[in-house]
């Protein structure tokens, strides 16, 4: 036995030297392996978050958006694109813009990056209509091609100024050119060059422009990211001040621009760009459970979980010692959505109707007990420049007997009646509704309300039970049918909507393109978003403009109109968001900043500040 | 005996050929059949669903299809997966396999050494109090929450006393450099156990053919055995894999130590009931009355017997363990096979879980085999 206690002192202590030998490494923890390390297929079918964030820290794009404040900046551009100017080109129409790239940048296998990686990289997935993502940034109806002037300039033309134009084609990613083009030339000489190209692998040896490279990945085990030598926004200092300047100082290429007015005033915010870590590991973990223990214990220093930690964690977490956890706004939201092709879905008044009797207060707050934030819009506050904070959802501030009788009134506005009509008496409910008779005098039968299974979303799951309940209790004949999530998703997109309602959630981005998107008449067809088969003539005007203006603050207006009259004609109801909830040790680690949009696992945030962490310990 | 191998053989051939046909009419049952499901994943190129098309002979008659389809599966051409597009079925299988087989069949081996001892012990002190307390400890054990046990254990000797991993199967930072990959030293730790195990089951063999006498037979038996230990444990020292190979036992401790914990106590049950009615035998009343030492009646008289249906369990569990333990795998977060057909079900990757249905399949039937044939050596009652 004593032998036994000495073999295992000794083993230890082996492993305690070479963890003592290594060097400056941060260890995140994912519960996911990487299905393809392909930016091809990554940014199409493959577009994971745990693909994303190991990897997507090796390409750039031409524009980006700053740290914290979001704001539009020159990533691999040298300043900002020229204003569009209007040009005819065999009789057609377009727009064309100069942009200047920066000089004296180089992948990390020392090739200089060059007008021709632009080209490359838009003319390839344009020419072979890449699915996913690339499609969505180099939209047809707005792309239209890229040229190369000269080594450090390309003109891109566009159909029509567009939001899109600056959240999509100026800000696709890049990739080197050197190392795809073979594989694009035999690609061209294949069936079907796209899927060529997205199934080619492995990838791990392609250069990186970004801060970090992947080094290994052991299948099921971990991904491993180096850090890039000399890189060149090393040292890059980003200052925000509360003017609304960015500044930024870039030393490597004795760079000091202003953009957005003057860099005077009190400093909102300064960050330094790293790489301050040699490593990132990346250790796959398949629970979460072994992953917040292995946290507690120090093995991994954050946790990447793209919808954040389970509440029960975050307690526990929470006394855990040199364990932060940090709370931010998710960028998405929970709604529920009426199919408006089928009756009495598609009456205005048995919409408004349901939504009076959804208390997300008392949903929120009192049934799940704080772990959701109320949400009217969706545009989450967190979102603060496009977050219309003049929302007023129906019912807001009601008690919930007169929510019942609020939507009595509107139904019966609209011409619904009751075999027996529920009464209320002294702010109480003291006769529940039995037998709806819709306007068209047909009895309302019951309604499908399906939502995911509590397995699945124990937030929903209740949400769903409780709406059900509270249409039952004015004789709305809701039933709440708690199902798998692809059951769901194939009744409402591959069964081509063939549902009542239902109750979903959307992961969403910064640039609110999807209020048109997602409500879009022209969208509302076989597969399409407009789930509901939203029909507004004066939305879809609207959502064009919109979507058009490149003026961002013009854009906000048209953007606050859109979700007033959404919360007005309410295709969907927008039910709650949840907290981003992240945790990380402080004794190990430090971030730039903690408080960000969707947590600091976004990829606004780098997918957990890659660029920025530092290894205090 | 060769004609009674040969015999089982032909059956567990048949039986094969009629599991195979099952999971194909299965397969045909799917929405869609087979060919829908093979070739549905929109990531597929045109080049690659003609291939398939080709491979699996979805474009013929279902009576060509379905020799088409019993060729390949002879012949491991299991499709190519969905989730890992474009890896194929058999590739994955083959990753997955060396954990899994490395870990389970460690912990089965392990179980059964300690189940069939405890339960011969228990047996023949049948009425003491230790008999009440392994008895209640054991079934307490075989019927556990199998995800609480493994986060007890995962708490307590990973996180309270830190004294091993707390979860996957290597340490990253260790591995962060190498230029080989964790498949390599699972293929050679397997190499080495199977060795080793074919060392001792020969020294076994020789022990008892070789002499009748009890020292002996341990030395014929225990020279080689620690011989070849020793080897092994020298060879890895001295290799640059060594310390990835104790790596990776390393993480294997506390998966190993939840499944025998799971395990054994089914197999300490069978073998004292076993062995509870062997004692009842006259031939042990016999030995006894001979004079022969307890001990020699307990291990060599009873226990011999007993050990039947111990073997037929041990040998069967040998077979599912290649299909791995889905939570197992999940909470050491140990991919193994177990995971891949998991992850095959939840991402419908029909040709990864139909594969490794036939896999697990093949080896369960295997497992049969090799029962009737180890049945056939311990009991001198069974005649081919």
């Amino acid at each position: 036995m004593k032998k036994l206690v000495w073999l295992m002192i000794a083993i230890m202590v082996v492993f305690g030297v070479i963890g003592v030998a290594q060097e400056k490494i941060v260890n995140y923890a994912m519960y996911s392996d990487l299905t393809t390390t392909n930016i091809w297929a990554m940014l199409g079918p493959d577009a994971t978050v745990w693909n994303f964030y190991p990897t997507m820290v090796k390409y750039g794009s031409l524009y980006s958006q700053s740290d914290v404040t979001y704001q539009v900046v020159p990533g691999l551009a040298d300043g900002f694109w020229s204003p569009l100017k209007k040009v005819t080109e065999d009789g057609t129409t377009l727009y064309v813009t100069t942009v200047h790239l920066l000089k004296g940048i180089k992948w990390s296998d020392g090739t200089p990056f060059t007008a021709d990686d632009v080209v490359f990289s838009y003319e390839v997935p344009f020419k072979l209509k890449m699915p996913g993502n690339w499609m969505a940034a180099l939209d047809p109806s707005v792309f239209a091609k890229i040229e190369k002037v000269d080594d450090y300039t390309v003109k891109i033309y566009i159909h029509k100024p567009s939001g899109k134009f600056i959240y999509g084609v100026l800000m696709s990613a890049i990739v080197q050119k050197k190392y795809w083009e073979p594989i694009y030339e035999k690609a061209l000489k294949q069936p079907d060059p796209s899927k060529y190209l997205m199934s080619y692998g492995p990838t791990i040896d392609e250069p990186s422009i970004g801060s970090f490279n992947l080094s290994k990945w052991e299948k099921g085990a971990f991904v491993l990211s180096k850090a890039v030598p000399d890189y060149v926004f090393s040292g890059q200092q980003e200052i925000e001040y509360e003017n609304g300047a960015v500044r930024y100082v870039t030393p490597k290429l004795s760079m000091d621009e202003t953009y957005y007015g003057k860099a005077e005033g009190k400093v909102a915010n300064k960050f330094i760009t790293g790489p301050y870590v040699d490593s990132i590991v990346y250790r796959i973990y398949q629970n979460q459970s072994a992953a917040v223990q292995s946290l507690m214990k120090g093995t991994v220093d954050f946790i990447l979980n793209p919808n954040g930690l389970q509440k029960g964690f975050a307690d526990q977490l929470r006394n855990a010692n040199n364990v932060a956890v940090t709370s931010n706004f998710a960028l998405g939201f929970r709604y529920i959505a009426f199919n408006m092709r089928r009756y009495p879905m598609n009456l205005k008044a048995f919409r408004v109707a349901i939504a009076y009797l959804i208390d997300r207060n008392l949903l929120c707050n009192k049934i799940l007990q704080g772990v959701a934030i109320p949400l009217a819009t969706p545009v989450p506050p967190g979102n603060k420049f496009w977050y219309d904070s003049n929302i007023h959802p129906y019912g807001e501030g009601m008690t919930t007997a007169q929510r019942y009788q609020a939507a009595i009134d509107v139904l019966k506005k609209a011409g619904f009646t009751w075999k027996v009509e529920p009464k209320i008496e002294k702010g109480k409910l003291v006769q529940r509704g039995k037998g709806l008779i819709a306007p068209n005098g047909k009895p309302v039968e019951t309604i499908d309300l399906m939502a995911p299974s509590a397995g699945y979303d124990p937030l929903r799951a209740t949400a769903a039970l409780w709406i059900s309940k509270w249409a039952n209790d004015i004789g709305i004949p809701i039933s709440a049918d708690l199902t798998s999530f692809n059951n769901i998703v194939n009744k409402v997109w591959s069964e081509n909507f063939n549902y009542d309602i239902y109750m979903l959630g959307w992961g969403i981005t910064i640039y609110p393109d999807y209020l048109r998107d997602f409500f879009y008449s022209k969208n509302a067809g076989p597969g399409g978003f407009n789930t509901p088969g939203y029909n507004n003539p004066a939305f879809d005007k609207l959502a064009d403009e919109f979507i058009d203006q490149t003026d961002m603050n013009k854009a906000k207006e048209l953007g606050y109109k859109l979700q007033e009259m959404l919360a007005d004609e309410v295709p969907y109801v927008i039910l709650f968001t949840t907290p981003m909830l992240e945790a990380y040790r402080t004794d190990r680690i430090q971030f730039a900043y903690t408080k960000t949009l969707d947590g600091i696992q976004s990829g606004y945030a780098g997918y957990g500040e890659i660029s920025y962490v530092k290894l205090i310990k | 005996m060769g004609k009674y191998i040969g015999k089982r053989l032909f059956q567990i051939v048949i039986l094969l050929v009629i599991y195979i046909a099952v999971v194909f009419f299965i397969l045909h049952a799917m929405p869609g059949g087979m060919k829908a499901l093979f070739i549905s994943n929109p990531r597929l190129t045109p080049e690659a669903q003609q291939a398939i098309l080709k491979a699996f002979g979805l474009d013929k008659p279902p009576l060509t299809q379905f020799l088409i389809y019993m060729r390949n599966s002879f012949t491991l051409n299991f499709g190519v997966s969905f989730s890992h597009y474009p890896t194929p079925v058999w590739e994955i299988i083959k990753e997955r396999l060396p954990r899994t087989a490395l870990l389970f069949i460690t912990a089965t081996i392990i179980s059964f050494l300690i189940g069939f001892h405890s339960g011969k012990v228990l047996a023949w002190k049948r009425g003491k109090a230790v008999e009440y307390v392994s008895t209640i400890g054991g079934v307490v054990a075989y019927t556990i929450f199998t995800p609480v046990l493994a986060f007890l254990l995962i708490w307590f000797f990973g996180a309270y006393l830190r004294l091993f991993p707390l979860n996957q199967f290597l340490n990253p930072d260790l591995w962060a450099n190498t230029s080989f990959s964790s498949q390599v030293i699972f293929l050679r730790l397997l190499l080495t156990a199977s060795i080793i195990g074919a060392v001792i089951l020969v020294a076994l063999i020789l022990s008892y053919r070789l002499s009748h006498n009890i020292r002996s037979r341990r030395l014929i038996f225990y020279i080689p055995t620690i011989s070849s230990v020793v080897i092994a444990v020298f060879i890895w020292w001295k290799s640059p894999y060594g310390i990835y190979g104790a790596d990776i036992l390393w993480h294997m401790v506390l998966p190993v130590v939840e499944v025998t914990i799971i395990s054994y106590a089914g197999i300490m049950l069978v073998m004292r009931d076993s062995m509870l009615e062997t004692v009842k035998e006259d031939f042990i009343t016999t030995a006894r009355a001979k004079g022969l030492p307890d001990r020699v009646v307990r291990d060599k008289h009873a226990a011999r017997t007993a050990l039947l249906p111990v073997i037929t369990n041990f040998i069967i569990s040998l077979g599912f363990t290649l299909s791995g333990g889905i939570i197992t795998e999940t909470l050491f977060s140990w991919p193994g096979m177990g995971l891949a057909m998991y992850e095959a079900v939840i991402s419908h990757d029909y040709p990864l879980a139909a594969g490794c249905l036939i896999f697990t399949g093949i080896f369960v039937l295997f497992a049969h085999l090799v029962v009737d044939i180890v049945y056939a050596f311990l009991d001198p009652r069974i005649r081919y």
